[in-house]
């Protein structure tokens, strides 16, 4: 297995700038997701280290070799496409065996590894079906087969699961870790699912407009978001984001926009942002904006509660999001559903503004630095 | 760990080997386009250099080549070569308007959904199917003289069609004028499914709300039939126009078997080439049909834009 | 104009077009099963149905030389010009689909609109040409001129066939080690070849249909395709029984094949047509 590094690698094509400077290490046996809307540049992003598309400028590194100009046979790479790809004349087994083969591996070799990654997929008994009458799920399965049994360095999974319906999604999701684990492969996943790059992934890469705008931890990205793109864009429902300006009044600091005045904690502000007066977008997600009677809101330490009139209740079963209006403000929330939010009525709701993100109006840059 | 010319930033396509480059990324394009495009693009070049040297040059006694224009001269002294310009006028001029009518006939009568419309069309195509060749020596057969299915018909013999039309049987291939007939409806029964099926792909592509908003604004079938079917088909009919133009100046078939006595252009060049053995005026006929072509492709496409123009205008 | 008025209109057309339409191929059948005295009447009305009907022309086709020499000719020209435009036609339309690179577009418009250019003009400078080539009075010669007509079909059907079949396979074959060429004659041309096939049989029936460049080079030779020994027959005045009968035997193939192909013939006959 092999670390993958790009070096202010650009695609460029004669009208539009696909991927720019992008620098990223995706370190051995790690499983990265690039992760963003659709057109940011991921796709381009993964034929380039898979060798389909050429690279503008940059340098890519896998396992230390400088790749740009090998072509994707000896790259030792492996991918599995969004439409599986599966060469539809050819059998489970013919599939699988098809890198193998093309090899020239002896005949008991291929047929052995044939086996292994048919015992590794459950595909036992589909061996000679044609992929025209396997399910999606079944389809799905062999592509990752054929990608792993010709042991990639590095394995490139390109929205593998976006055919699939939700409950296989659920499933392969899981086989997917599984597998990770297992074999302790690097994989390099895309996808422009948020919650998918959030389950899967030790690291994940937000791209946006071909550029990379951060790389981490899940769990990091999720809770300290650089942008507002990000912090908009990772996390379902989507974070809340209120256009105010920072006020300094009588010992203490709010957050004024046209229809709400909220103070931030006194911990939080001392040193953490400078300007008073500065227009800021506020971003707070639904989960950190409670009902007053629920006992998330009573050990946030804020007490005021803001009226609010709920709009819309869409139960969830475990949870329910709500969408409450206050004036021109429109946010949404996910409440519990012992909240009894009942649409039209008003209920009293309490920010946890220790949790809250701001960002620069302008360049939507994080400004607050905990 | 980093090997130094690696760490330089990888640039493609620099000025000097963008060639190279290219023909290395698309090698195996060029090398399976290369013998399609030499073998159509060759014999075409050949074909033209063929043509044009055998019009404009004449063998000298000792082999050598001059350039000349004395076939064409001896050309226009011919009085076939007069004729069969004319007739090949008249042919173009009955049977291009013709094409497009017979095939907007068809097209308009299965337009409409009815019971056995699959099987209709189906029959309507057809002719397609049905080998030039077959056509013509059939279309021999039928309007034969004396004793052909056409005489018998229009002098009355058959019991479902009791009217008799002509009192003695007419001698369709020796007579000019119906030589010519015969073979135009040859070559527009034989084409009616092309321009039929151009015509039935422009009216499936006119959306049924614009019949539909004609019809709640009180517009009768013929006001709708002109103000919006036939605007709207213009396209598919400057197709089948320009297509079927180029195919009836060209026609040999029908002509050939049924008008063999009264040659048109490209009748005339198998006669030139085979009865005339000569190859060269064979050779300028050719030229001047492919001019006549060039010629009136042009001013049909040009006289289509401009009435469209003026239709859009009103 | 009421509504009753336009059905009656419609259907009298209706049944004049479909009594046009059947008329001479109803005439081809009737005249091939005829016997002699429903052909030659002597001045009598020719019937309708045939006195006799009788297979006779065709036993007799059947032992006759030059017809089963011809048929053996067509077939013979038929099958080599659909390998000849195969072997041509399909690689350059794969490339002329995947391969983007400037000016590509304007030769597959100029590959396929080659066959707009009028085949009698063609015709005496290629006979000229394969005179000297020796290639006249030859079944390769005729493939050779059929090919001409039918290369720009093929790449025209081909392309969009390909068109269809998604670039992932191919990607998917480079990843995992296949050579372009692998993987197009492995991969590609195996899932293209339902269309192709389609492709070949309506390039076949071109050929088989072909009389203009057949009979240019083939006139004065002992060699015949089917549509040119017709035309030699009609020269010496033959009964109408008999040139029916070569006829059907020439349609035959044709019209069984038509309806089988028939998506892709209309595509070919209005190509370019419609856009």
């Amino acid at each position: 297995m092999a670390q993958v590094r790009l070096e202010k690698v650009t695609k460029k094509y004669p009208k539009t700038e696909a991927v720019s400077d992008l620098d990223l290490i995706v370190e051995d046996s790690e499983f990265m997701t690039l992760v963003g809307p659709s057109g940011c540049g991921k796709s381009t992003t993964l034929r380039m280290i898979a060798g389909l598309e050429e690279i503008t400028s940059g340098s890519l590194y896998i396992d230390n070799i400088l790749a740009n100009e090998i072509p994707p046979k000896d790259r030792s790479i492996s991918m599995v496409f969004q439409s599986y790809a599966l060469f539809p004349h050819m059998t489970v087994s013919e599939n699988i065996g098809f890198g193998l083969k093309i090899k020239k591996k002896t005949r008991e070799y291929i047929l052995d590894r044939v086996r292994w990654a048919i015992d590794l997929f459950n595909l036992e008994g589909l061996e000679y079906r044609i992929p025209r009458d396997l399910s999606g799920g079944e389809r799905q399965r062999v592509a990752l087969a054929r990608a792993l049994v010709v042991e990639p360095k590095v394995l490139l999974l390109d929205e593998p699961l976006s055919n699939l319906d939700a409950r296989l999604r659920l499933k392969m999701r899981a086989e997917l870790k599984r597998i990770h684990k297992q074999l302790g492969a690097t994989i390099i996943y895309v996808t422009h699912d948020q919650v998918e790059a959030m389950s899967l992934s030790d690291r994940v890469a937000v791209m946006n407009d071909g550029r990379l705008v951060q790389v981490g931890k899940p769990l990091d990205v999720y809770n300290r978001p650089e942008s507002k793109f990000v912090g908009g864009f990772i996390g379902s429902p989507s974070m809340n984001f209120l256009d105010g300006t920072i006020i300094g009044r009588s010992n203490a600091v709010f957050f004024v926009t046209k229809d709400l005045e909220l103070e931030f904690p006194k911990e939080s502000f001392s040193n953490n942002f400078g300007t008073i007066d500065q227009e800021v977008v506020l971003g707070l997600r639904p989960e950190h904006i409670n009902d007053q009677g629920s006992t998330k809101a009573k050990t946030t330490g804020t007490t005021t509660a803001i009226d609010v009139v709920v709009d819309v209740v869409e139960p969830l079963g475990d949870r329910d999001i709500v969408t409450v209006t206050r004036g021109e403000t429109v946010l949404t929330l996910l409440f519990s559903p012992e909240s009894g939010a009942v649409p039209d009525r008003p209920m009293k709701v309490v920010f946890d503004m220790s949790k809250c993100h701001l960002f620069d109006k302008k360049t939507g840059v994080r400004i607050l630095k905990n | 760990m980093v090997i130094k010319p690696m760490d330089t930033a990888y640039v493609s396509n620099s000025a000097s080997n963008a060639a190279m480059a290219f023909i290395r990324k698309n090698l195996f394009g060029i090398v399976i386009l290369a013998p399609a495009a030499l073998y159509l693009i060759g014999f075409l070049l050949i074909i033209l250099y063929k043509v044009l040297e055998l019009s404009f040059t004449f063998d000298g006694p000792d082999g050598t080549l001059f350039p000349t224009a004395i076939h064409f001269i001896e050309l226009s002294k011919r009085s076939e070569f007069r004729e069969a310009f004319t007739r090949t006028l008249w042919f173009t001029l009955i049977g291009t308007p013709l094409e497009l009518f017979v095939g907007m006939v068809a097209a308009f009568l299965i337009s409409k959904e009815f019971k056995g419309r699959g099987l209709i069309r189906s029959l309507f195509v057809l002719p397609l199917a049905i080998p030039t060749i077959v056509t013509a020596i059939t279309l021999y057969i039928v309007f034969d003289f004396p004793g052909g299915h056409v005489n018998d018909l229009l002098m009355g013999h058959h019991a479902f069609f009791p009217f008799q039309i002509i009192s003695y049987p007419v001698d369709w291939r020796g007579s000019e004028f119906f030589a010519l007939i015969v073979s135009i409806f040859g070559k527009v029964w034989r084409d009616m499914p092309i321009s039929m099926l151009i015509i039935l792909a422009g009216l499936q592509a006119i959306p049924e709300d614009q019949y539909e908003a004609a019809k709640t604004l009180g517009a009768g079938a013929f006001q709708t039939f002109l103000k919006i079917t036939l605007p709207l088909l213009t396209p598919a009919m400057s197709t089948v126009l320009v297509l079927r133009s180029i195919e009836v100046w060209k026609e040999f078939i029908f002509p050939f078997i049924l008008a063999g006595s009264y040659p048109l252009l490209a009748t005339l060049i198998e006669r030139a080439y085979h009865e005339w053995r000569n190859p060269n005026e064979a050779c300028a006929i050719s030229l001047v049909l492919l001019g006549l072509i060039i010629f009136s492709t042009v001013f049909i496409f040009k006289t289509l834009k401009w009435l469209r123009h003026r239709l859009v205008r009103i | 104009m009421t509504t009753k008025t336009q059905k009656t209109v419609w259907l009298i057309v209706m049944i004049l077009m479909v009594a046009v339409v059947i008329a001479p191929i109803f005439v081809m059948f009737k005249y091939s099963i005829s016997d002699r005295s429903s052909v030659v009447t002597g001045g009598q009305v020719i019937p309708l149905w045939p006195y006799n009907p009788t297979l006779e022309q065709f036993e007799s086709l059947l032992a006759m030389d030059s017809f089963l020499a011809a048929t053996i000719s067509s077939l013979q020209v038929a099958l080599l010009s659909v390998a000849i435009s195969l072997v041509i036609g399909t690689p350059a339309a794969f490339a002329l689909v995947r391969y983007r690179f400037p000016g590509v577009m304007v030769l597959a418009t100029l590959l396929i609109s080659i066959r707009l250019f009028p085949n009698i003009v063609a015709v005496v400078p290629v006979a000229e040409v394969f005179l000297k080539l020796n290639l006249v009075n030859s079944v390769i010669g005729v493939a050779m001129a059929h090919s001409l007509l039918s290369i720009p079909y093929v790449v025209f059907i081909a392309m969009g066939v390909f068109e269809t079949i998604p670039k992932d396979l191919e990607e998917q074959a480079q990843i995992l080690g296949a050579s372009k060429f692998y993987s197009f004659t492995r991969i590609i041309l195996p899932v293209a070849l339902p269309g192709l096939a389609a492709g070949a049989i309506y390039v076949f029936l071109l050929s088989w249909d072909e009389f203009i460049f057949s009979y240019f080079l083939l006139a004065f030779g002992d060699l015949s395709t089917l549509p040119v020994l017709l035309k030699k027959i009609l020269s010496w005045t033959p009964q109408h029984n008999l040139l029916a009968a070569i006829s059907v035997m020439l349609s035959i193939p044709v019209i069984i094949f038509t309806f089988v192909v028939q998506k892709y013939m209309q595509a070919g006959a209005t190509a370019g047509a419609v856009k």
